[in-house]
């Protein structure tokens, strides 16, 4: 017992001793005091390299170079940064002149493109832990930041989650800087604004807020930076945490912060007025505020003619009604109303039940949860036995399950039915679920009665959630007739001029219609 | 944690409880698909066709219906009475037809139908039929292609538009009829033919009533002279047979009817007004139809035809005292005041009130052929 007592004090005091708190400012010039602070902050990564220099003729100046391994290009730094500072040729230039050799290391020495001179010091190495290389240079308090970053990034890809037939095939990955970039390089204007900032007390994560200036309505900027001040986190890992910190409703199963992993896409989005969040680490980019439309539109929407796109879009529509729907009705249909099924119909439902033990209900909420466990299975397994467990899942449900006279084949169909149209919209995979289960015990208790009373209560509470201000519903409810054009259909592009108001500054598109370059007056730019 | 304990309850109940309200597994119910009615000795006899849906879904199999048969003090009693060996509960949600036998009409259509037309069950578009004979003895006959005889009649009434050669009405006609004076009832005869060793049922006709007292039945012929007065022909043939050489079928493609009611001097008189427009559906007769003098006479003949068949009908309903093409009713809407007056002696003044009828013919088309096919030398 005093043992271990003993023990939980004693590791107690060795983890006092061996950590300072390394945000303390270290006001010192004595470069060994500095490796002294590093080299014991450091003791147990053997990853962080710290190489000493010295710098001059007869080697005057002592310096360090800080940096990780793994993150940095060593190549280019010992080409551009140990090299000029130690061999002398390079010297020449400055011979003679009176500059301060931190002035002369800086302006005529270093190659660098990226250079920052940090006062603190552990500001310095925060920025070491992400990458870039600290020169630490005797008799100096500063220290010289260098970018020199090189790590294993993923190569970029056309997205697995949202694939489409036109449209560009690029994807975001994980590096932050190279997702600015991709944005970039779609929104070419200098009012992009991309400010950063970063989250997590211990991870530190870098995150980006994007926007275009002048379209971008400046409150819901402040608001979106205010919520992400105001999230306190240890690590940040995935852009998931954010939109659960910072959304409006956590506990909605109705996403209020749209997620995508397409440049193309958020770039339209940002161009709509919204503001996109970018967090280090992750591809998923995060666009507020998100509206129950946005479900609905996808990139290749807009890659072909309205028409046919437009159809489409309703058939979405249907799919997503079909996907909560089509169970809660067929067991209204065969418990409660069976004088709303014509004749036919009703003898074969009638016959395929005959066989089966339970009510229509149990039987729809026994294939559900075979459903629901062949998909968490699918989504997780190895490539390689996902065809045993297709097979299994053909069979057991398909096939086993109506022959052995478990279910009946019609909730089969449902349940199938149901499955496919449910990944027609993925990201509205999770509400259509929680729907479907709510009104299948609505409908189990009352029929098609308690039905109508959920969807009552699912219209109530969809016109009562926000994001970011912005109502979820609009622009359907509120009716915004003059933002309807990109809704229930798409209408063809010169007809949706209008940015949405409730959160678009400039609320007018640039006109696209062809007469205005004929006239020669481009009033509307 | 008691509303929680409230929702978990709440669920299973659900799961594993049976009695939630109206609510019945469509397998536990016994679908009756046609009824009939028969009354003897004081007591109703009911004939109820239920469906047995396991084996529809075996596609060669027969015997897809079960015959029962119940008896009670009333209708509504008769099925009630069922449920003693009925292991399901009657469900009348799918029924196609329901059939009384002539000997039940003598209680009088209201007490008949007060039961069907009462229950929430039973749809208001269940067709209505007689027949003369009993009723469970028709319902053991078959519909010709059908195994559930109750969809077949309902096929086959279906099928009554391009015939036009029977009334049809259903249980929403007779609320109509009771409930407002100046219009009688009619509904299907029905009959059964034996073909080889098997008994088919058959359309024989339309059984009359006046008010909620049944008159009468009229042969199919006859109907179609009705039906012309009620305005209700949707197609059906006018074969024409004047001579040898001008005879014809005539396919009827639209029919209308209109009725006006005169009154000059107080004296009332009805001018039926019928549009009929056919093609030329077969040429039987020598002559070639498309010469303009013959297309004349054809036409011609058409409204003979239309004329001598109508009035066929009006002579037998009105000797039947029945009126279901409702002049009666006409009167009462254009002309209250004198429908008043003859209200009571209505009878009397329906056998006597003077009615003309005039028949407005055309024929459209020849079909395909120009002429006749005929063998070369025998025109004219």
């Amino acid at each position: 017992m005093f043992a271990w007592l003993k023990q939980k004090l004693g590791l107690k005091r060795l983890f006092a001793s061996s950590d300072q708190d390394p945000t303390i400012p270290l006001p010192t010039k004595s470069l060994d005091k500095k490796i002294l602070y590093l080299k014991r902050q450091f003791r147990e990564s053997p990853d962080i390299i710290i190489r000493e220099l010295n710098i001059g003729f007869n080697g005057e100046i002592r310096a360090i170079l800080l940096f990780v391994d793994g993150l940095v290009d060593k190549e280019a730094l010992e080409v551009r940064v140990i090299q000029p500072l130690i061999q002398e040729e390079y010297f020449k230039n400055i011979i003679g002149t009176n500059l301060s050799p931190l002035e002369a290391i800086t302006n005529h020495l270093i190659l660098s493109t990226e250079l920052k001179i940090e006062n603190e010091l552990y500001r310095a190495v925060e920025r070491v832990m992400q990458g870039e290389t600290a020169l630490l240079i005797d008799g100096f308090q500063d220290t010289l930041v260098l970018g020199h970053r090189r790590f294993a990034t993923r190569a970029i890809e056309e997205p697995d989650t949202e694939r489409t037939t036109q449209g560009p095939r690029l994807g975001f990955v994980e590096n932050l800087r190279i997702n600015t970039s991709l944005l970039r390089r779609i929104i070419a204007t200098p009012n992009l604004a991309l400010e950063m900032t970063s989250i997590g007390v211990v991870t530190k994560t870098d995150i980006c807020i994007a926007y275009v200036k002048g379209i971008a309505r400046p409150e819901l900027l402040d608001e979106v930076k205010r919520r992400l001040k105001s999230s306190k986190i240890d690590g940040l890992l995935s852009s998931g945490i954010i939109s659960e910190l910072i959304g409006d409703s956590p506990h909605s199963p109705f996403p209020t912060i749209g997620v995508s992993e397409r440049p193309d896409k958020v770039a339209s989005k940002i161009l709509e007025g919204r503001i996109a969040i970018i967090v280090n680490g992750t591809p998923f980019v995060l666009t507020v505020p998100h509206l129950f439309i946005e479900h609905f539109q996808v990139p290749s929407d807009y890659c072909s003619p309205w028409i046919m796109q437009s159809s489409l879009r309703l058939l979405r529509f249907v799919a997503f009604l079909l996907s909560i729907f089509t169970v809660p009705s067929y067991v209204a249909l065969t418990s409660f109303h069976h004088e709303l099924l014509p004749n036919y119909l009703a003898y074969s439902f009638a016959a395929a039940r005959m066989s089966t033990p339970f009510s229509a209900f149990v039987e729809a909420l026994i294939l559900s949860l075979f459903f629901e466990i062949l998909r968490e299975a699918g989504i997780r397994m190895p490539g390689a036995v996902g065809g045993a467990v297709n097979i299994v899942g053909a069979l057991v449900i398909g096939d086993a399950a109506v022959n052995a006279g478990l279910v009946g084949a019609p909730m089969v169909i449902s349940i199938a039915l149901t499955a496919i149209a449910n990944f027609i919209i993925p990201s509205l995979f999770e509400p259509a679920t929680f729907l479907r289960y709510f009104y299948l015990l609505l409908v189990g208790l009352l029929g098609f009665y308690g039905l109508v009373y959920g969807i009552i209560v699912t219209l109530l509470y969809l016109t009562s959630l926000y994001s970011f201000g912005i109502p979820y519903l609009s622009p359907i409810s509120p009716l915004i007739p003059k933002e309807m054009a990109d809704t229930f259909v798409r209408l063809p592009i010169w007809m949706r001029v209008f940015r949405p108001r409730q959160f678009a500054v400039d609320k007018k598109r640039a006109d696209f219609r062809l007469t205005h370059l004929n006239n020669d007056q481009g009033e509307n730019h | 944690m008691k509303l929680k304990l409230t929702l978990i309850l709440l669920i299973l109940i659900v799961v594993f409880g049976t009695g939630c309200w109206s609510s019945y597994e469509l397998e536990d119910l016994a679908l009756v698909s046609a009824v009939g009615i028969d009354y003897e000795d004081n007591k109703y006899y009911l004939t109820i066709q239920i469906i047995r849906p396991e084996k529809i879904a075996q596609t060669s199999s027969e015997n897809v219906t079960t015959t029962i048969y119940t008896s009670g003090a009333t209708i509504f009693d008769a099925i009630r009475n069922a449920s003693s060996y009925l292991s399901h509960k009657l469900y009348w949600g799918y029924l196609q037809i329901a059939i009384f036998s002539e000997d039940s009409l003598d209680k009088g259509l209201a007490v008949l139908t007060d039961c069907f037309i009462r229950d929430f069950e039973v749809r208001p578009i269940i067709s209505i039929a007689v027949t003369e004979k009993k009723a469970r003895e028709l319902l053991k006959a078959k519909v010709a292609l059908e195994d559930i005889s109750g969809e077949g009649l309902n096929a086959l009434f279906v099928t009554k538009q391009s015939l036009g050669k029977y009334v049809h009405t259903r249980f929403k006609e007779v609320t109509v009829s009771l409930s407002n004076e100046g219009k009688d009832f009619a509904c299907t005869l029905l009959g059964t033919r034996d073909v080889e060793d098997e008994t088919f049922i058959e359309v024989k006709g339309t059984s009359l009533f006046r008010r909620e007292t049944f008159v009468g039945n009229i042969d199919t012929l006859t109907s179609r002279g009705l039906l012309w007065l009620m305005g209700q022909i949707e197609g059906g043939l006018i074969v024409i047979e004047n001579s040898e050489v001008e005879s014809a079928t005539l396919e009827i493609t639209s029919a209308s009817t209109k009725i006006k009611t005169k009154v000059e001097n107080s004296k009332v008189s009805y001018e039926v007004n019928i549009k009929v427009v056919s093609n030329l559906g077969e040429q039987t007769g020598a002559i070639d139809p498309t010469i303009p003098k013959h297309w004349t006479n054809l036409t011609t003949a058409q409204a003979h035809h239309v004329q001598k068949e109508a009035a066929k009908a009006l002579a037998t309903i009105r000797e039947l005292g029945s009126d279901p093409v409702g002049f009666g009713r006409l009167l009462r809407a254009f002309h209250p005041s004198i429908w008043f007056e003859i209200r009571d002696n209505w009878l009397e003044f329906y056998q006597t009130v003077p009615i003309t009828i005039n028949v407005n013919s055309t024929l459209m088309t020849s079909g395909m052929n120009l002429g006749s096919v005929t063998i070369y030398g025998s025109l004219d």
